[in-house]
């Protein structure tokens, strides 16, 4: 009797439990999108397709462009100017340093744009009319996506400016020193 | 090695000699397909499928890439002297540069909005 008690206790607490993640997980889905945001959807489907893949190609275009940019200044600029101040024998190991950390920052916005892209574009594959739902929470993580691509372009901008920091300090005591 | 396998050695052997032009053709395009499934993979994992203008989808935009010369800076010559001369001129490059990527705050959250794109709910309750 104790021990067909304890499994029924048992069975009781897993179903007990399995009800309110299951009931939490249908919570989390209808918070995402409303009837309303799924009627607009179904209703504006075209117009959103085209959107998308207007922003799609703009942000393309904006990532070859900016990247060109970003790359070049590490290669033209930043690593020529690091390695002459070495070559005559200058202490340039803050510039360095902040060169480092702009490298690491172009490695992770090269990763978040690549994951938002592929986020995008697997919700462009889906059929907003046929299924809002899917198609709303892809978006929503395409967007999430590109919160990250932004704040990796934030910090390579601070970068940027940090090094032009770093720069105008070793600019100042390189003519300390001439005096 | 067994009978039976030696057995299954020599037909498969015999068969080759026998068909050899066949044999060729099905290895031949069963490596391409096997390279192919390599150079997309590398394509698609290595970042260069989001550079690449030339994809169906960025039709509208293929024509306002601009040339290197346009957006790249002048090169820094990184042997030489340091003196004031040259950390002018490194300035004035950098400048320029930093202008350039900094200038326009970009991969902002409007145009994935609600809003943007018609599927805000405010929208429906207007109506």
């Amino acid at each position: 009797m104790k021990y067909i008690g304890r499994v029924l206790l048992t069975l009781g607490i897993m179903m007990g439990v399995g009800i309110v993640l299951q009931a939490k997980a249908l919570a989390d889905t209808n918070s995402k999108v409303t009837d309303e945001q799924l009627l607009q959807i179904k209703q504006n489907c075209t117009d959103i397709d085209a959107s998308l893949m207007r922003i799609h190609a703009d942000d393309a275009l904006l990532r070859v462009e900016l990247g060109r940019l970003y790359e070049s200044i590490i290669t033209d600029l930043m690593a020529p100017l690091n390695s002459r101040i070495s070559i005559n024998r200058l202490d340039s190991s803050t510039l360095v340093s902040t060169t480092s950390d702009y490298q690491n920052d172009l490695n992770t916005f090269r990763s978040a744009y690549q994951n938002y892209e592929q986020l995008l574009s697997a919700a462009m594959k889906i059929d907003c009319k046929n299924e809002p739902v899917k198609f709303y929470e892809k978006l929503q993580d395409a967007k999430k996506a590109r919160q990250a691509v932004h704040k990796a372009s934030l910090q390579l901008t601070a970068d940027i400016k940090q090094y032009k920091h770093s720069f105008d300090g070793f600019v100042s005591s390189f003519h300390k020193e001439q005096k | 090695m067994s009978p039976t396998e030696t057995h299954t050695d020599e037909h498969t052997s015999r068969y080759v000699s026998k068909h050899r032009f066949i044999v060729f053709i099905t290895s031949a395009i069963f490596v391409a397909m096997l390279l192919v499934l390599v150079s997309m993979s590398l394509y698609a994992s290595s970042g260069a499928a989001q550079l690449d203008l030339s994809r169906p989808g960025y039709s509208s935009v293929r024509a306002q890439a601009t040339e290197d010369t346009q957006t790249t800076v002048p090169a820094f010559s990184s042997t030489g002297p340091i003196d004031d001369q040259t950390l002018s001129d490194f300035r004035e490059r950098y400048d320029k540069a930093a202008k350039q990527a900094t200038s326009i705050s970009v991969f902002g959250d409007d145009a994935l909005s609600d809003a943007s794109l018609q599927i805000s709910p405010d929208r429906a309750q207007a109506r």
